[in-house]
């Protein structure tokens, strides 16, 4: 996954009406719950074959945290 | 955190949950009488809730049977839960839902884009329902975007087959009858078919019959509008297939009669060429030719719509059967 694949998958999952952008901080989107988690724990697991608890997802707090974990 | 199904008593905190944390203002939320059409069979309502300490409703999953069996099939309809300290509360009241609400196939269009991400990368069972139209043939194009108008052959109406509209109910009933509607899955039946096409509270579809010795087929239509102009939306067609293959000439009639800029399926497991024989054309998600399937807002795109099912084997039954109309799809906002 590239950066902007990256980018648009984190788009879809916090249903963004605007761009996101690494500084955004995940408190302040709605959509930062257990379904956007669950959403990030299955494509860890798929596309980078990590396996991560909703507690270390929740650790994240901005875009840029979440990028650095999709690797 | 207490997970359970609603109670009648539940539906005005639903209700106002849909319309805090889902969707403003939607029908669901300011309708109780449409709520209750939609979610309330035999005084139960089809919904799992999560309630905090407070008890407060802190998630929502509905969904909606397809029959009266004591394990029907379903379709899953609104999923929804708020940010709480509890990071699988999503996960958990989805859970819920499979253990407490029996069924045999879960199955229905319309996933969130968020709900698809997590099936496709849980490598759950998904699939697309294929998009078909027949284009009218007209100058210019106020809802659909055709780049140029393009005929396409179909086979002629044979002798004795008859295609008429049926406009009493006690027709649907016995058409209905004549169809082994058991046989497909999801198995919806013939309650199911009246109360969702006959007796929708907002919508008015309009049903075709086809006919031809003993064999019949079904559609079921609904007219749109947008900026001036019309189309017909095939929401579900039910019967027998084959005979799909000998009704371009017919919609064709349908469409220059009533004015419809064109007419479309969504569908999946239909077969392509019995479409084809009737001068359907694929509308490719991506390609030139948009074919709005959103009027309320109206959009101008064309928009794929996907599923998800409980059985990957499922996907390739040749029984199995899916339409725009399925679900909570084609409902008024």
């Amino acid at each position: 996954m590239n950066y902007e694949e990256k980018m648009e998958f984190l788009t879809d999952v916090f249903e963004a009406d605007e761009d996101l952008t690494e500084a955004t901080v995940l408190e302040e989107l709605d959509t930062w719950d257990s379904v956007a988690v669950l959403s990030i724990i299955a494509l860890l697991d798929d596309k980078f074959g990590k396996n991560m608890s909703a507690a270390e997802i929740r650790t994240c707090s901005t875009v840029a945290d979440l990028l650095a974990i999709m690797c | 955190m207490v997970f359970r199904r609603a109670t009648l008593k539940d539906i005005p905190a639903i209700m106002k949950f849909i319309d805090l944390h889902w969707k403003k203002n939607h029908i669901i939320s300011r309708n109780r009488s449409f709520f209750e059409w939609q979610y309330v069979m035999d005084q139960e309502v089809n919904f799992v809730i999560a309630l905090n300490e407070e008890d407060t409703i802190v998630g929502i999953n509905g969904f909606i049977p397809y029959n009266h069996l004591a394990v029907p099939d379903i379709a899953g309809s609104i999923w929804k839960v708020v940010r709480t300290d509890n990071p699988i509360l999503g996960l958990q009241l989805s859970e819920v839902l499979c253990n407490i609400i029996p069924r045999r196939f879960v199955s229905a269009p319309g996933l969130s884009r968020r709900a698809y991400l997590i099936e496709k990368y849980s490598h759950n069972p998904l699939g697309e329902l294929a998009h078909y139209y027949i284009q009218a043939p007209k100058t210019c194009y106020h809802i659909a975007h055709f780049p140029m108008y393009e005929d396409t052959r179909y086979l002629p109406i044979p002798k004795n087959m008859s295609f008429r509209q049926i406009t009493d109910v006690v027709d649907f009933e016995e058409a209905l009858q004549s169809i082994p509607l058991e046989d497909s899955i999801p198995y919806k039946d013939e309650w199911y078919y009246v109360r969702r096409f006959w007796n929708h509270p907002v919508y008015h579809y309009e049903i075709y019959q086809v006919s031809y010795h003993q064999k019949k087929l079904l559609y079921v239509t609904r007219e749109v509008e947008a900026n001036g102009a019309k189309a017909l939306k095939l929401v579900e067609v039910l019967g027998d297939y084959e005979m799909i293959s000998y009704t371009g000439g017919e919609l064709r009639q349908l469409l220059c009669q009533k004015g419809y800029e064109f007419v479309d399926l969504y569908s999946y497991g239909v077969p392509d060429d019995v479409l084809k024989k009737a001068g359907f054309q694929w509308c490719d998600p991506k390609g030139e030719v948009i074919v709005p399937n959103y009027f309320e807002p109206y959009v101008c795109e064309n928009i794929p719509l996907y599923f998800t099912t409980n059985s990957h084997e499922l996907l390739t039954n040749p029984h199995f059967h899916l339409f725009r109309a399925d679900g909570d799809q084609d409902r008024p906002s």
